[in-house]
């Protein structure tokens, strides 16, 4: 009994670890995208934060996936790649991770519009955050406007990144509740 | 007030880590800003081990890219077809221009005795990774150390200066666009040759510092770098003035930084006694020691500034 207990403990934390790695993998794909983007002159300097996207859509339909290691680590694979300041999305993703965990997610019966909304203003803190710190480390503002294309162009692209990680879900997941 | 205790101990204790993984991330803000060598190395090793995974990725957007602007292309063909005419006319006027001032430049030169400068190697390399932030104005090209290209190498275009290498691996290197907020470009005026130093800004534009006084630049004036402190070749050109108020001088860069997809790397083929190799020292931006005799760029050496 105890065997066929600890056996079933097991085979759930492997099942819990490869669907976490699954979404780290996923992150990794992509942070690496929202890098590429700013390939397109449109986005210089102004990429959508799809990482924040994805991190608050899988914070919302499935936290127990997304681990603070998995946070960090994107966090700090975007800094080192795209040569950001360091530490400051990483401070900034667990914030906003923190907060989404203690007041946004334990509100089940939001609706998109609210989730949104909520999005909304992770986003502008988000970049507020990281504005606060530059301005305080280097004794400047940078372009504004820049800064406000990118907080619209993220929030433009968030529905699209959350719709397509809920049918991702729904896809792959199996029924929870099955009637007999 | 046994529970009241408990309930707050659990608090405490459910808080811990977060203030603990906040301050880490302050501690790495940190470390990031002192620019330790250590963090630089991981920056290096991790950009080259993922590289070329990302290059796979640019494909996508560069389509999508190529898309957009084919639909756009379409859309504004007959306009396109006779603003080309009238280019074509102009380009051939000023072709004929340019063939006669060349034959000028180089009569000139003989006159002169001036020597095209010969200590400059040049290895154009694709870009991989442009800003995607704000925050930092970097990018990362194909090529490194393999290359001979070193820290503090010119980055250039056939239009003028993009900014300098800041970090290079063996075969990706980082560079820093001049219109980043740590980027100090020594200029000069091209009209009036007075000196002055172009800092970024995180924007669109540069800000002129150190002008003198007695300097009046005008407006649509090009700047070039001037070659002080022998990091940067002299007479590369940087950008325009585009506005002039009593508080600031505004340039715009003359290279159109969001469209770069090659770019040539000017590095030196013998490194200059007063220059030390960047790549063995991390002293490249600290002054000269005094026991040096050479002279420096307005002829006096430090010896004579100091007296």
């Amino acid at each position: 009994m105890i065997q066929s207990q600890t056996k079933l403990s097991i085979n759930k934390f492997h099942a819990g670890f490869s669907q976490r790695f699954l979404i780290f993998g996923f992150g990794i794909l992509i942070v690496l995208f929202e890098i590429a983007l700013a390939k397109w002159s449109l986005f210089f300097t102004a990429t959508p934060i799809l990482s924040l996207c994805y991190i608050f859509t899988i914070l919302l339909l499935r936290p127990q996936f997304m681990s603070v290691t998995t946070i960090i680590l994107l966090a700090l694979l975007f800094e080192l790649l795209g040569g950001d300041m360091l530490g400051v999305r990483i401070t900034a993703f667990y914030i906003a991770a923190v907060v989404v965990q203690k007041q946004i997610g334990s509100n089940e019966n939001d609706d998109f519009i609210s989730n949104w909304a909520n999005f909304s203003l992770i986003c502008f803190g988000f970049v507020l955050f990281r504005l606060l710190v530059f301005v305080s480390l280097y004794l400047i503002i940078p372009n504004l406007s820049i800064l406000a294309f990118q907080i619209g162009i993220t929030i433009l692209v968030f529905p699209i990144i959350f719709v397509t990680i809920s049918v991702l879900f729904s896809i792959f997941e199996p029924p929870t509740h099955q009637v007999d | 007030m046994v529970w009241l205790k408990q309930i707050r101990r659990k608090q405490t204790n459910s808080r811990f880590p977060q203030i603990f993984i906040i301050s880490i991330g302050f501690l790495l803000i940190l470390i990031g800003k002192a620019d330790v060598t250590a963090v630089r190395y991981m920056q290096g090793g991790v950009v080259e081990a993922v590289a070329p995974l990302y290059s796979l990725l640019t494909v996508p957007v560069n389509s999508m890219e190529t898309l957009f602007e084919g639909v756009q292309t379409v859309a504004s063909l007959r306009t396109e077809a006779k603003r080309l005419e009238l280019e074509n006319e102009r380009l051939r006027k000023w072709q004929t221009v340019a063939e006669t001032l060349e034959v000028e430049n180089r009569q000139l030169r003989t006159v002169l005795g001036a020597v095209i400068p010969q200590e400059w190697n040049a290895v154009t390399a694709r870009v991989i990774v442009v800003p995607g932030g704000n925050f930092t104005h970097s990018m990362i090209v194909e090529h490194g150390a393999e290359n001979k290209i070193l820290r503090g190498s010119a980055v250039v275009t056939a239009e003028g200066l993009v900014g300098y290498v800041i970090s290079s691996g063996k075969y990706y290197s980082r560079i820093l666009l001049l219109s980043d907020v740590n980027a100090r470009i020594p200029v000069i005026l091209s009209d009036s040759s007075w000196p002055g130093l172009a800092v970024g800004k995180n924007g669109l534009t540069l800000e002129l510092d150190f002008l003198p006084a007695e300097s009046q630049p005008s407006p649509n004036e090009t700047i070039v770098t001037s070659g002080h402190g022998g990091l940067l070749p002299a007479g590369i050109p940087v950008g325009r003035v585009t506005s002039i108020t009593k508080e600031q001088v505004l340039v715009t860069p003359i290279v159109e930084l969001r469209k770069l997809s090659f770019v040539t790397i000017l590095s030196r083929k013998f490194v200059p006694e007063f220059l030390p190799e960047p790549e063995l020292s991390d002293t490249l931006y600290s002054p000269l020691t005094e026991q040096k005799k050479e002279r420096l760029f307005e002829g006096l050496n430090i010896r004579e500034i100091l007296q």
